[in-house]
């Protein structure tokens, strides 16, 4: 299975749209494409330490290229966005259980090897 | 099938009988305390006693109809916001299951339209189409607001996680049974019990006797104590003359004796406990 990629707060998605129409960039790239959207003046420090939080959260991979580090997103946006969905209807269901959906199936039983024989006969006997 | 049916009438109707003795004895103690002036203490004791159990199981009963009803008006909008078709949700494990309580409707995963044939999408279908139809999703709040109100009852969760799974079980009966063993192999989770009964067992009532026991002594207990306040309060013919003698009734006969249950159920190696050891 893979890891449930984690929530971003507001300053991470709008460093994480930038990164995404771009694939690779610096902090400084970062830094100048946000300041030039709005007009908060953002601090270097700020968005480098916004990045090295993504690149720990696992949504960026760092590289050193000779003095400067190079940021690459690990998922795409569409990627994100499904994996994003897909933890949600698990989250939901685990947190609402049998109180607000009314599942096909919830129990923790394992299928016996005799009842999955049984089970198939009677899928095939159409 | 009617057996089923009727297991889960019987299981209603055992829940609704603790229900209206509790409530009974909260009607009796709240005109007990208000328009009769009782003047033995056994009886204040009784109005006391009642009065307490039937206001919590009331409270009790509605926190637990907000609580849920709550869950319910989060969960809604929630699996709304990712649907991307309608009754459609984007998630690779294969799932189907029913949201809303006054108007349910079901949802499915996009792993359960790409993992199931077709017969088989029918067949979960037409499961969740039977929640919808008998609108198990509100008889299933209501039992479980009942049976958390009759908290002091032995049996009552059990009754009420019993409903449950009969709720599945007649859902099961709605659907193509070569459809549904089929999802059956797909969807993981299903309980033993509903693939026994799909493949032709019986259904059973498996509610243990010695709980419902228990849970019976204290609706006798429940009885007494409505009788015992009802005859206290019987506009006040304390002691009542007939036949030219006078009467002295004995609410503290009936104390006792529920008093007694109540030791017994709290003791659970009494009685029902050690007949059940051997």
């Amino acid at each position: 299975m893979t890891m449930t990629p984690p929530q971003l707060h507001s300053l991470e998605r709008e460093v994480m749209e930038e990164l995404w129409d771009r694939d690779t960039a610096t902090v400084r790239e970062i830094l100048e494409a946000l300041n030039a959207r709005s007009e908060k003046s953002r601090a270097y420090t700020t968005v480098m330490t916004i990045m090295r939080r993504l690149d720990d959260k696992g949504m960026l991979v760092r590289e050193r290229e000779q003095r400067t580090d190079i940021y690459r997103t690990t998922l795409s946006r569409d990627d994100y966005a499904q994996a994003r969905a897909r933890a949600q209807i698990g989250a939901l269901v685990d947190e609402f259980g049998d109180v607000a959906l009314l599942h096909f199936a919830r129990q923790v039983d394992a299928l016996d090897p005799e009842r999955r024989a049984a089970l198939e006969r009677l899928a095939h006997k159409q | 099938m009617a057996r089923t049916r009727l297991l889960r009438c019987s299981a209603t109707l055992l829940l609704l009988l603790g229900t209206a003795l509790t409530a009974g004895l909260l009607l009796a103690a709240v005109d007990a305390a208000l328009f009769h002036p009782l003047s033995r203490v056994a009886d204040l004791l009784l109005v006391a006693v009642g009065g307490g159990v039937g206001v919590s199981a009331l409270l009790v009963f509605a926190a637990s109809v907000v609580r849920q009803a709550r869950a319910h008006r989060s969960a809604r909008p929630r699996v709304a916001a990712l649907e991307i078709r309608p009754g459609v949700v984007e998630d690779a494990v294969p799932r189907a299951f029913c949201v809303g309580v006054f108007r349910p409707r079901v949802i499915v995963t996009t792993g359960a339209l790409e993992t199931l044939t077709a017969a088989e999408v029918a067949a979960v279908m037409a499961h969740e189409q039977a929640h919808v139809r008998r609108h198990d999703a509100l008889r299933l709040l209501l039992v479980r607001a009942l049976a958390d109100g009759l908290f002091f009852c032995p049996g009552a969760r059990q009754l009420a996680a019993r409903l449950a799974t009969l709720a599945e079980l007649q859902a099961d009966e709605a659907a193509d049974r070569s459809g549904l063993a089929g999802a059956m192999l797909r969807i993981d989770g299903v309980s033993a019990e509903r693939i026994d009964r799909l493949l032709g067992q019986r259904v059973r009532w498996r509610i243990d006797a010695a709980v419902l026991a228990r849970g019976a002594m204290v609706a006798i207990a429940l009885a007494l104590a409505v009788f015992e306040l009802g005859s206290a309060t019987g506009c006040a013919r304390h002691p009542f003359v007939a036949d030219g003698i006078v009467h002295e009734d004995a609410p503290l006969g009936a104390l006792l004796l529920t008093a007694g249950a109540a030791v017994l159920l709290i003791s659970r190696r009494t009685l029902v406990g050690s007949l059940r050891a051997r």
